[in-house]
């Protein structure tokens, strides 16, 4: 029996509304959400299974005419991404509900993005993928506002307006697409895309890049990040670098990878230029600051810039990597989000693994995202590419060792004010479950390269 | 016992040590002591027995290999030939040094420290079994951490930065490295087909020259940076002199040995045209290496660094001796080796005996020790005569292979490292003398010394303080009060340079050329002083970088404790000095294979 793929994406999109009428600070409502959140995900897992063993699907939700309904298809690569952005969800929304939610919104708008997350992950219509793609940054416009303390509104109002800034430039490369070839469901478009006028393509894909580019946080679309990602709470930071980053992700793979590929081609050194720009840019920034956040931040544009790498890198080897980096990276940024604000001693266990992981140090699993990048760069044979590679994770290295080294993270000295309001040994068991899922990954990685390696077949599968 | 993963066993009991004081709750300082005891020593009793069942006519042995990920067909891969098992004998024996000689040495964070100790253990053992190179890479980050720890936490005053330093001098170059076996990783597939990282099938592969070369490069960075080969030492100085004193000696004694085993395990079988290409290149940096780590070795005040530098010195006769490609070239590398590990292993050690004592490793802070402690100086002259290369003694043979191996190479070489032997003799004996002979500072010149002056001579007390050099106090020499009472009892005053007469300070050398021209810190005035700067925390000294009051009248001798570590060190070290023969035999096999492409 094969589940419908509307159930998950529905119950988190009713759970939503439904809890966004009762006070989100409550016990209940959070457990509650916290309930919804983890049946939409196990639902998706249950999609997943179905998949693995019978192939990619699609259905039509609520029984329309193809073409005129909604489209749902579950293939590997969008699986990956919904299944990796709902888990990093469910552990922030524990997290903070757990810690004392303070807002009363907060459940209602993590399910929300829940709902939107998966189905720009679920969707075959570029134009559902916009509407999935607004549905998650509406509720992360609302997120980052979360505190509403000065700082925090500030950092609200720079994403907002930057990520506007990307939508419409979405929006607008949609109606090109859609004007230069007729149709917005994307098996079509790949197909008509490539007997289109190369100017007009190029142009509409440079308007996407640059839309997931600002969402991925790559240089230079990189100057809201690190304000929003200091200014914001634990869980928001977590759920904005471990889940929402996953939209720059994904939409690179499946619309650069899946749609345009002839544009990423022609744009690849670009993509290099950019990516290692990124990657220099975002890492010695990091070398730079002291706040464990603004390492974080910043480490986050060094690493969107390897991504960048093994897309314009390309074919399979490339994709696989890039999703490999991807993930490992969500977890590892969302892990080290997570417990920063903690002190305690496996606190410093657990910041240790984190930083292990983002420095590609076995047998954290950051180690294979490493390892596969460095692999495709290989493959690749681009000396350049790799030396850039090389000299990045040395700035990993560094920044990662001086975040670890500055604080004393066992006894906890040197607390910020913001960060001391979630001391409770709840939160730091929930943290370090997730470095004994980076350690897990480490060990056997098997999944995540099956997964990875699934994820790119799928994606070059669907090419013409 | 066929079948038995006496590998594996041998790699992970350390381990099993420090998850059992990791998971004990409130686990005591004597438990954790107890335990990190228990797990190194049947670690050290295991790998005897690995040493005596190892085949010495087969090269890889004790193999075990399991399927890991056949995706990317990484297996867990274990083996051992002549040079690892010897290695790996070496690790467990220091490793359970190490261990004794932290037992009352460390008092702050002792659990953490001695889990610390007992993963370094395992990483170790782990690099010198693998033979797949993804698990090596592991055991090579994994052993990383523990160190930077060791030296970071429990290190000297200026930890942290060496610590900075080791961990990101080693980072950088496991990089390269990482790139290297992805690259050769790569390129096997590529021709073959086949997804390995077996060391063994690897080596059929046929690379291309420039992919050689410059793998081979980052190869070779990484255990250049481990080795320390010249230019990429620097680090090393810094580390020994924060570590403590047994991290030192694991240091010098096994992490420095892991740089020569990966060039003979790796560079050299897999990249052999390469290996050709860089020799000239890296046979000249080592004799640079060799004669430069010998003079920087001569100014050093401080006993640990220059002993570190003596390090960068001797480990250049290891990499000198692998790239002249031979056989006695081979077999001096392993014998310096060996060497190194037991002459430097101990003369941290000793460096650390006397540090416990006086918070100090300022040579000039030191002096007529061979009177105050006999047994300490005997071991002392016996680690520094093994480490100038005294034929008889285990440097020696090392040495001496290599330079003939380099003479075979190319004769100038070979006389740039006769030369060194002047430079290692000078070093070393200048600063036995300093701190062994001579007089110690504060005492007393000799009445009936010829050479003094009339003045100084009117200066003297009428009687000299004949009970001063006799060993009394309590046994760790940190308690003031019984000493002082003592001393004085002789002299009617403490027998310190600030209770003599103004005009005689100093004293003019006598019975030596010993002098102690740097006293600073020698208070002026008549007030008492405390006879030894008591220390609570040995670990941390505020007296390292200044020579400090130091009162060697009241020291013990070598305690029953530092006798047992320095022991076994002392007699590997004569043993291998006389009778090398079943080392070499051992490691035939394996420099034969390694060898066979060059000849």
């Amino acid at each position: 029996m094969s589940l419908d793929l509307t159930v998950p994406l529905g119950l988190a999109w009713f759970a939503a509304i439904g809890l966004a009428f009762f006070d989100g600070r409550r016990a209940w409502a959070g457990w509650a959400a916290v309930a919804a959140l983890a049946t939409t995900l196990l639902g998706t897992v249950a999609v997943a299974v179905d998949v693995a063993h019978s192939g990619p699907r699609s259905v039509v939700a609520g029984g329309w005419p193809t073409t005129i309904g909604i489209t749902l298809e579950a293939d590997a690569l969008g699986l990956t991404f919904a299944l990796l952005s709902l888990s990093v969800l469910l552990v922030a929304l524990t997290y903070e509900v757990v810690a004392g939610v303070q807002a009363r919104g907060f459940p209602a708008l993590v399910l929300a993005m829940a709902t939107g997350l998966l189905g720009l992950c679920l969707t075959a219509d570029l134009f559902n993928f916009y509407v999935f793609f607004e549905i998650a940054m509406v509720s992360a416009y609302v997120l980052t506002g979360y505190g509403d303390r000065p700082h925090q509104l500030r950092a609200a109002t720079i994403f907002l307006i930057v990520n506007l800034l990307g939508s419409v430039l979405f929006l607008i490369a949609i109606a090109a697409l859609y004007h230069l070839t007729g149709t917005l469901d994307m098996e079509q478009l790949a197909i008509r895309i490539p007997i289109v006028q190369t100017n007009p393509a190029i142009l509409s894909a440079t308007l996407i890049f640059v839309a997931f580019g600002i969402k991925l946080g790559l240089f230079p679309f990189h100057f809201w990040l690190a304000a929003v990602y200091t200014g914001t709470r634990p869980a928001v930071a977590a759920i904005l670098s471990g889940a929402l980053v996953n939209i720059g992700s994904y939409g690179l793979l499946r619309i650069g990878g899946g749609l345009l590929p002839r544009e990423l081609e022609q744009g690849a050194p670009v993509l290099f230029a950019l990516g290692a720009a990124s990657i220099l840019y975002g890492g010695l920034q990091a070398i730079s600051c002291g706040d464990p956040r603004e390492v974080l931040a910043y480490s986050s544009i060094g690493q969107a810039g390897y991504i960048l790498v093994c897309l314009a890198i390309g074919g399979e080897a490339g994709y696989a990597a890039a999703v490999l980096f991807a993930v490992t990276n969500a977890i590892n940024k969302t892990l080290l989000f997570l417990v920063v604000p903690l002190r305690g001693p496996w606190v410093a266990a657990a910041v240790t693994v984190g930083a292990a992981s983002v420095a590609g140090i076995p047998p954290a699993a950051g180690f294979f995202g490493k390892a596969a990048v460095f692999r495709s760069t290989v493959a690749d044979g681009n000396p350049a590419i790799l030396t850039l590679l090389v000299a990045g994770s040395a700035l990993s290295f560094i920044y990662m060792f001086q975040m670890v080294g500055r604080q004393d993270w066992a006894t906890g000295d040197g607390v910020g004010p913001i960060w001391s309001d979630s001391h409770l040994p709840a939160t730091r068991i929930i943290a370090g479950g997730v470095a004994v899922v980076v350690i897990g990954l480490g060990l056997w990685p098997e999944p995540l390269l099956v997964l990875s390696d699934a994820a790119a077949t799928a994606l070059i599968g669907r090419l013409p | 016992m066929d079948g038995f993963p006496i590998l594996s066993t041998i790699a992970y009991l350390p381990l099993l040590g420090a998850l059992a004081i990791f998971f004990i709750p409130r686990v005591s300082q004597d438990t954790s002591r107890r335990i990190a005891l228990g797990a190194s020593a049947l670690t050290f009793v295991v790998s005897l027995l690995l040493l005596f069942r190892f085949d010495r006519n087969a090269e890889f042995q004790f193999q075990e290999t399991v399927s890991w990920l056949p995706g990317l067909g990484v297996s867990y891969a274990l083996g051992v030939d002549g040079i690892a098992v010897l290695l790996i004998a070496l690790t467990t024996l220091l490793s359970l040094i190490a261990i004794i000689w932290s037992w009352d040495t460390v008092n702050k964070r002792t659990p953490e420290y001695y889990i610390a100790l007992l993963l370094l253990e395992t990483g170790m053992l782990g690099v010198f079994m693998a033979l797949d190179l993804f698990i090596f890479y592991i055991f090579w980050e994994l052993m990383l951490i523990p160190m930077a720890l060791l030296i970071g936490v429990w290190g000297s005053t200026n930890r942290v930065y060496a610590a900075v330093k080791f961990f990101l001098y080693t980072l950088f170059g496991s990089l390269l490295m990482l790139v290297a076996i992805v690259a050769t990783y790569q390129s096997y597939f590529n021709d073959t087909g086949i997804r390995t990282l077996n060391v063994l099938e690897l080596q059929n592969g046929d690379y291309g020259r420039t992919f050689q070369f410059w793998v081979f490069a980052a190869f070779f960075a990484a255990f250049a940076v481990k080795v320390p080969m010249f230019p990429f030492h620097t680090w090393l100085p810094d580390a020994h002199v924060e570590a403590p004193t047994a991290a030192s000696v694991i240091l010098a004694a096994v992490m420095l040995k892991m740089g020569g085993y990966g060039l003979l395990r790796f560079n050299l079988p897999l990249y052999e045209q390469a290996a050709r290409d860089w020799a000239p290149a890296i046979v000249v940096l080592s004799i640079i290496g060799i004669l430069y780590g010998a003079l920087v070795a001569l100014v050093q005040p401080d006993m640990k660094k220059l002993i570190a530098y003596s390090s960068v010195s001797h480990m250049g006769f290891v990499t000198l001796g692998i790239f002249v490609f031979n056989l006695q070239g081979l077999d001096g590398a392993m014998m310096v080796m060996l060497a190194h590990g037991f002459n430097t292993g101990g003369l941290f050690l000793l460096v650390g005996v006397i540090y416990e004592r006086a918070h100090t490793r300022q040579i000039s802070a030191f002096g007529g020790l061979a009177t105050r402690m006999p047994a300490f100086s005997a071991y002392f002259a016996l680690f520094m005569f093994a480490s100038i290369g005294l034929p008889g003694l285990s440097g020696f043979v090392g040495e001496f292979l290599v330079a003939l191996g380099t003479w075979e190479y190319n004769p100038v070489a070979a006389v740039f490292t006769f030369a060194v032997v002047i430079f290692a003799a000078w070093y070393m004996m200048w600063m036995f003398q300093r701190v062994v002979f001579g007089r110690a500072p504060g005492e007393l010149p000799d009445p009936h010394d010829n050479a003094l002056t009339t003045d100084e001579r009117d200066a003297l007390p009428k009687e000299r303080p004949v009970g001063a050099d006799q060993t009394h106090g309590d046994p760790h020499g940190h308690g003031a009060a019984p000493v002082h009472g003592h001393a004085t009892a002789f002299t009617g005053r403490p027998p310190t340079a600030s209770s003599l007469p103004e005009h005689v300070v100093p004293y003019p050398v006598s019975g030596g050329s010993q002098d102690h021209p740097a006293m600073p810190n020698a208070p002026a005035g008549p007030e008492p002083v405390p006879a030894v700067a008591a220390k609570p925390d040995a670990t941390s000294d505020v007296h390292a970088h200044a020579p400090a009051e130091v009162h060697s009248e009241v020291w013990p001798d070598l305690t029953r404790k530092e006798a047992l570590t320095l022991f076994p060190l002392a007699v590997l070290t004569i043993v291998t000095g006389i009778y090398p023969a079943p080392i070499l035999k051992i490691c035939e096999p394996a420099f034969e294979r390694i060898l066979a492409p060059f000849i």
